[in-house]
């Protein structure tokens, strides 16, 4: 839940309320790095510092110049979802409708902002009662639709997931890096600094080897984050997150009860049956130095030209990332890296070594590029033989885990919503057999049997969040379940002026073992 | 005396409604708990003329159809008094001029709703 006023919390609750909401849009894109929170006698008015909001730190998204867009907002929906296994990343997308009467959205009609009906664009909304407003999203938009018939502007727009989701890393090669740790390189790389992320403890062994260099940021957050069955996701704040696998068990304080009195909606619905769960992972590690590749065949390099030979390694797990290749030498040895020159490619006519030097060489992890120069003006050389000697990063094991529900199998047949095959997960940044197994199991112990899954319309409330628990109370059934959100979703339009509705999943909540308060033999347990 | 556009009505309507237009939502919960959820009010006033001559009603057409705003005050009111409110207005006469022919109504009825 965010954290808002007294006043607040009273209103949300009230039997006649007045909603409040705000869309800012940064068109022009206009960045200041050095923006930050508003200080009297520092900052001038109409500069770039903003007024400090609910939030506590300034975030990458509030260092853009916006472009208040509150009093044009037709409707607008925030939707936050995970799939029905909640683990990896989520990512939060809206629509936006403005209305465009003035047509001030027109492309090319307003002089300010004209140029700028664009994708891409910074985008933050706000909900709230009586003027205090709380952030909701901040993203950026996807292509605007301009209708002149309707005199609108449409969008849609995701958090900034989709940043990094199209981020590129150029990291360097990691090795026995905790997830937390290369999650602070990523999003480093990525233009997030410290006060913008928060981040859970790794519960897995450091991961033997990661190349991150050519790979998509948010697909690798994805990967690793799901090996450790944790949850990633940006916040309303734009303040990225990781929990852990044992974030619920640690964090089931209640934020509210759902009843009767404050429900418009309640739907129950079962959660898949999941009781047979098969984790396979192949870690890498970095070996012994080795022979890693050897040419194939002599390539000829022309007189005064250069000639780039680019080394792709591979072995029988597909493509090897090497971690360092030895510099090749010209010279004839068996323990480190060479390569050797002749006048013929068959090796026949001299070495003449003297004419080719090797002028650049590059690891970009999976393979590695050599540029060779001829300082020869009339003879043409070969490269007859190369071979490289590194350290592979090669698969050191194969970690298969299956656990399965017996009770469950006999009441419902094997996973039944699975064409009733084992689940199978194969996610090679799992680094230990012991992972694998709490992987299968935690899944298997979760949705063993249906659990309650319940769709539900409340009176909205836009300082709930996403991981929130709440106590439901059915007034028929007089129990009281504890349930998590994994999906919320939040509207307003002139004609439904606010709609929220959860996607709340109950949940085998474990009390853990803490030394100094539990009792050995007593309820509760370690961790797995 | 009502006033449109700063200028007093002469001929004073036959009917007049005022009301509040509200962009507002209710919800009733399991247990029949109703919330209100209200954005904002917008103050409307109806008002209708009869045994119009048809010259008039031309003036009257050129006037209500332009996209401008107009002001509208009612002293007498509740809703509107003291202060002249924008609003722009739309005819709600049923029926309608004809083009090229005579005007064939003799009644007018235009909503003035605020901005």
């Amino acid at each position: 839940m965010q954290t808002v006023s007294a006043a607040f919390s009273t209103a949300a609750a009230a039997a006649i309320n007045q909603p409040a909401f705000g869309a800012q849009v940064s068109w022009l894109k206009t960045f200041n790095a050095s923006a930050t929170f508003f200080t009297i006698g520092t900052s001038s008015i109409g500069g770039s510092d903003f007024i400090k909001g609910a939030g506590g730190v300034a975030t990458l998204f509030d260092k853009y110049n916006y472009i208040d867009e509150s009093n044009n907002v037709n409707s607008t929906t925030i939707e936050r979802t995970m799939s029905a296994i909640p683990v990896g990343i989520m990512s939060a997308q809206t629509d936006i409708e403005l209305n465009n009467a003035s047509n001030r959205y027109l492309p090319g009609f307003d002089v300010t902002i004209g140029n700028y009906i664009k994708p891409g664009r910074p985008l933050k909304i706000s909900m709230g009662f009586n003027g205090e407003t709380v952030q909701q999203f901040t993203g950026f938009t996807q292509r605007p639709t301009v209708s002149v018939a309707n005199r609108t502007l449409t969008m849609h727009a995701y958090d900034a997931m989709e940043y990094l989701n199209n981020f590129q890393s150029a990291l360097t090669m990691q090795t026995n890096i905790s997830t937390t740790a290369l999650l602070i390189l990523l999003l480093t790389e990525a233009g997030f600094s410290s006060s913008q992320w928060s981040l859970e403890t790794s519960l897995q062994l450091p991961i033997g080897f990661v190349a991150p260099s050519g790979m998509k940021t948010g697909d690798l957050i994805n990967q690793i984050v799901s090996a450790e069955q944790g949850i990633a996701f940006f916040d309303e704040q734009g303040i990225f997150h990781f929990w852990n696998r044992l974030h619920f068990d640690l964090n089931s304080t209640s934020v509210g009860t759902l009843n009767y009195s404050n429900l418009i909606a309640m739907d129950y619905v079962d959660t898949p049956v999941i009781n047979d769960v098969i984790v396979i992972s192949k870690p890498r590690s970095v070996t012994a130095n080795q022979l890693v590749w050897r040419l194939s065949s002599a390539t000829l390099v022309q007189p005064s030209q250069a000639v780039t030979i680019i080394a792709n390694f591979n072995d029988d797990d597909g493509t090897l990332p090497v971690s360092v290749v030895d510099l090749p030498l010209y010279i004839d040895s068996q323990i480190t890296s060479f390569y050797k020159t002749n006048t013929a490619s068959d090796n026949s006519g001299s070495a003449s070594n003297g004419n080719i030097t090797l002028t650049s060489v590059s690891n970009v992890g999976t393979a590695y590029f050599m540029t060779f120069t001829n300082a020869s003006t009339g003879t043409p050389m070969y490269i007859t033989d190369i071979q490289l000697y590194g350290t592979p990063a090669k698969v050191v094991a194969t970690y298969q885990q299956e656990y399965q529900d017996t009770a469950s199998i006999t009441d419902n047949g094997v996973n039944p919503d699975n064409s009733g095959v084992p689940l199978t997960i194969t996610n090679n940044y799992i680094q230990d057999a012991t992972t694998a197994l709490a992987y299968a199991t935690n899944i298997v112990l979760q949705f063993g049997q249906p659990r309650r899954q319940l769709n539900v319309q409340p009176q909205a409330n836009p300082a709930w969040q996403f991981g929130d628990v709440f106590s439901v109370f059915n007034d028929e059934l007089a129990t009281t379940t504890k349930m998590v959100t994994f999906g919320t979703k939040l509207g307003m339009s002139t004609g439904n002026v606010m709609a929220q509705s959860l996607v709340l999943e109950a949940r085998v909540f474990r009390n853990l073992f803490t030394i100094g308060t539990s009792s050995i033999g007593g309820l509760d347990s370690i961790p797995a | 005396m009502i006033q449109v556009d700063g200028s007093n009505v002469t001929k004073m309507p036959t009917t007049l409604t005022e009301y509040y237009e509200y962009a507002r939502s209710d919800t009733f919960t399991l247990n029949d708990t109703m919330q209100r959820n209200q954005i904002a009010k917008k103050r409307c006033a109806e008002m209708s003329w009869n045994n119009i001559k048809q010259t008039d009603i031309a003036g009257l057409l050129a006037w209500a159809e332009t996209v401008t705003s107009h002001t509208y005050k009612n002293d007498s009111s509740s809703k509107f008094a003291n202060t002249p409110i924008t609003c722009l207005v739309t005819i709600t006469t049923p029926g309608a001029y004809i083009a090229g022919g005579s005007y064939m109504i003799d009644t007018f009825a235009v909503k003035f709703r605020e901005v």
